[in-house]
């Protein structure tokens, strides 16, 4: 996103950290701090993730506009020739639209695909694959988790993934089996999460901050994802106790209760249902190549993503206002007000304060400063949202001049996403599946959640940092 | 979490209701009748005629209580438990004096349909003129019920009860005054959207039947049993299309439940079929 890049370095040129008070400083620290916590507290506080970081957006911008000599107020300089210029409120530019768009756009076009049925179809093609064998079907979920965290978003693997569990284990009689079975999907999210470029909303932003290109992104974390999804398998056979049928009689009840299952159920039209996995390949193909294909590298991934939910949406063309209010407004003005509450304290020069510890941490060299830098990020994701976080990191990073190819933030990125395994509330997938546990009268308390998490959180963690360390260092 | 009702919606869809095909447990065949032995004896002739297709598959054990065998109606109900039968065979108005009054079964029948679990087939009364008539076989057999998904054991009994190559009527009503009572209540629901549960509602609830009786054709196919399921599967008023149905194919017997899984009783729609179609033959499961 070289447009926003233009913009982010012009604003941060405008604000001088050096000249700003430090009673400043630590007004916007404090008040940065204090959404980070509200948003740890999500849950207690009955608010939604937008409402929390609007409301600090309004205090942040109100406070700077108030002392002054913080924004760049004044109109905004386009790149280009004849430097033209344009007058746009200061919030406008503070937000990375590249990410917007993306977000905006693959939630758009995942959803109208996903009404073809194509997801649901290959889920529950894979549970009739299963014979209803309890290990076949945690290892097809659990695959199944990885691949859709990679292609749709860790919310929506783990909303139709669980559901499907839910289902699934009811009819086989296994309700037992629900609790292992949910928590290791709601795990693997993280893991999948980890896949692509655009597989979790920390991938969008240090993978764009740091310039990493989409197949770059998954040769590197590809591996990783592998391993981790295997040890996961393994250590859930093992901790939940999870056993395939033995008798012959047992497999065919299984099998016929399976067989029940009817994948084509919820496929409207065969002909959208075909158009959907080619739009979806096509999709996936246009973004792991957008930075080489004429034109649309210059226009970015958010013009792909968008492009492609505008070309789904032929299909609903008659009523699109019932996609768009689909959609998740709350995650997208989440993003669009964190971006702003974000700059505000770049420009108050909280991140600069910040970036002096993630310095003192890199400073510990390459090995101990990657390792610890890993586990920070890690264990900062897993109490609160890693997507400020991602944002903060990223804007530290970059603004130490941070090489592309650096070990730093692959760190930053494995651990961003994995603390989300450490607790409930670390991840938006995690919640997911804790959700669906409490739906189907599954009482599991945080500490009991920690408690069950952990071996398999910790693997993850040290599993990443080994790999980090060892293969892109 | 509308996202996570929304797939579990479409995960429960997709989970069919697949019939299975079980034969009825049926050995014992009690007549019962407030007759002299002799005409005792033809009416068993008549019924055993009447059922012979199930006779020829189960090799039921026949027998008879008649007007000598009992004097009340509780000595008849200890007379039936002692003996124990599969299913009890006998006629309306049993043991009453008057056989053509309307809105009642008799007292007999109403003990025997609600004190007893099992299986009674209900004949026109005897003294009818086109009673013979009436019990020629069980070429064309309905099946009614309000709630046929996953009925296995309702389904059975009819499949059971049809001739060789005869053909099922299996009628699934959807009560049309029932359902708009609760549309109504829905469009006074801000929480659920009146528009989607008026289109949908309805289909769903004839789909999903329509999807069971769909599967009954292969399963039966797989058994060798050549009967042809025919589906009636429709929104409406239930006894008007029932009797309607029973007029239009010409019924030989209709297979109905009687019993509420919370009560011994008849239910309702039970009863009033039993007492409007007084035609046919009933087995009242």
């Amino acid at each position: 996103m070289p447009w926003l890049s233009r913009f982010g370095t012009r604003l941060c040129c405008c604000s001088e950290p050096t000249m700003t008070p430090q009673t400043i400083t630590l007004l916007f620290a404090v008040v940065l701090g204090a959404m980070v916590l509200s948003l740890a507290l999500e849950e207690q506080l009955h608010a939604k993730k937008s409402l929390i970081t609007g409301v600090f957006a309004v205090i942040s911008l109100l406070l700077a506009a108030m002392i002054g000599g913080i924004l760049p107020f004044g109109p905004v300089t386009l790149p280009g020739h004849g430097h033209h210029q344009v007058d746009l409120p200061v919030f406008i530019p503070a937000v990375d639209w590249g990410v917007i768009t993306i977000i905006l756009g693959s939630s758009m076009f995942i959803d109208v695909v996903s009404r073809s049925g194509i997801f649901t179809w290959t889920a529950i093609r894979l549970t009739r694959m299963s014979g209803g064998d309890p290990l076949k079907l945690l290892t097809y979920y659990a695959g199944l988790t990885v691949v859709f965290s990679a292609l749709l978003n860790n919310v929506t693997a783990m909303i139709i993934v669980g559901s499907l569990t839910a289902v699934s284990l009811a009819k086989l009689g296994k309700k037992e089996l629900l609790l292992g079975f949910l928590l290791t999907e709601g795990l693997l999210t993280n893991i999948g999460g980890l896949l692509t470029l655009i597989s979790s909303v920390p991938n969008i932003i240090l993978g764009n901050m740091a310039g990493i290109e989409f197949v770059k992104f998954f040769l590197v974390a590809g591996p990783y994802t592998v391993v981790a999804t295997a040890v996961t398998i393994g250590m859930a056979i093992k901790l939940f106790g999870i056993t395939p049928l033995s008798t012959g009689a047992e497999k065919q009840a299984a099998a016929e209760l399976v067989a029940t299952f009817d994948e084509n159920d919820g496929i409207d039209s065969p002909l959208f249902f075909n158009i959907s996995w080619l739009l979806l390949g096509g999709f996936i193909l246009t973004i792991a190549t957008t930075s080489w294909l004429p034109g649309v590298s210059e226009l970015g991934m958010g013009f792909v993503a968008m492009a492609f939910a505008v070309i789904a949406l032929i299909r609903f063309r008659h009523d699109v206002d019932k996609n768009y209010a689909a959609l998740d407004w709350d995650l997208l003005f989440f993003f669009i007000y964190l971006f702003v509450v974000i700059n505000v304290a770049e420009h108050a020069g909280v991140l600069h304060k910040l970036g002096d510890g993630i310095g003192a941490l890199m400073a510990l060299g390459d090995v101990t400063g990657g390792a610890a830098l890993l586990v920070a990020a890690a264990l900062a994701s897993a109490v609160t949202d890693n997507v400020p976080l991602a944002a903060v990191l990223g804007k530290i990073l970059s603004a130490q001049g941070v090489p592309t190819d650096s070990h730093f933030w692959w760190a930053c990125i494995f651990g961003a996403n994995l603390g989300g395994n450490f607790t409930p509330i670390g991840s938006a997938s995690t919640v997911v599946a804790v959700s669906v546990m409490h739906k189907h009268g599954l009482k599991i308390s945080f500490v009991g959640f920690v408690k069950k998490a952990l071996p398999f959180a910790v693997a993850h963690v040290v599993l990443a940092t080994g790999y980090v360390l060892i293969f892109l260092r | 979490m509308h996202k996570l009702d929304e797939f579990e919606s479409l995960f429960r869809s997709a989970v069919k209701d697949v019939f299975n095909y079980a034969a009825p447990d049926l050995k014992r065949v009690l007549i019962v009748s407030d007759l002299p032995g002799a005409e005792t004896e033809a009416l068993q002739k008549r019924v055993e005629h009447f059922l012979r297709t199930i006779d020829e598959s189960h090799d039921l054990i026949w027998q008879a209580i008649g007007l000598a065998d009992w004097v009340s109606v509780e000595g008849l109900l200890q007379k039936v438990q002692s003996l124990a039968p599969d299913l009890i065979v006998t006629y309306r108005h049993l043991g009453d004096p008057h056989t053509d009054v309307p809105h009642t079964l008799g007292s007999a029948v109403d003990v025997l349909t609600q004190a007893t679990s099992t299986p009674v087939l209900l004949l026109p009364p005897p003294q009818r003129e086109d009673f013979d008539q009436l019990l020629t076989g069980t070429h064309k057999v309905m099946v009614v019920t309000d709630h046929i998904t996953g009925d296995d054991g309702l389904v059975n009994w009819g499949v059971h009860f049809t001739n060789k190559q005869g053909t099922l009527y299996l009628a699934h009503v959807e009560d049309d005054t029932e359902l708009e009572r609760y549309l109504e209540v829905i469009d006074k629901l801000r929480s659920l959207d009146s528009n989607a549960a008026r289109k949908d509602l309805p289909e769903k609830l004839l789909s999903i039947p329509r999807e069971y009786i769909g599967t009954i054709a292969d399963v039966l196919a797989k058994h060798q049993i050549e009967e042809t399921v025919v589906p009636l599967v429709v929104l409406g008023h239930a006894l008007g299309y029932y009797k309607r149905l029973m007029t239009e194919n010409d019924i030989d017997l209709l297979v109905l439940n009687t019993k509420d899984a919370q009560q011994q009783a008849m239910h309702a729609m039970a009863h009033a079929l039993a007492v409007e179609i007084r035609h046919a033959p009933l087995l009242l499961l």
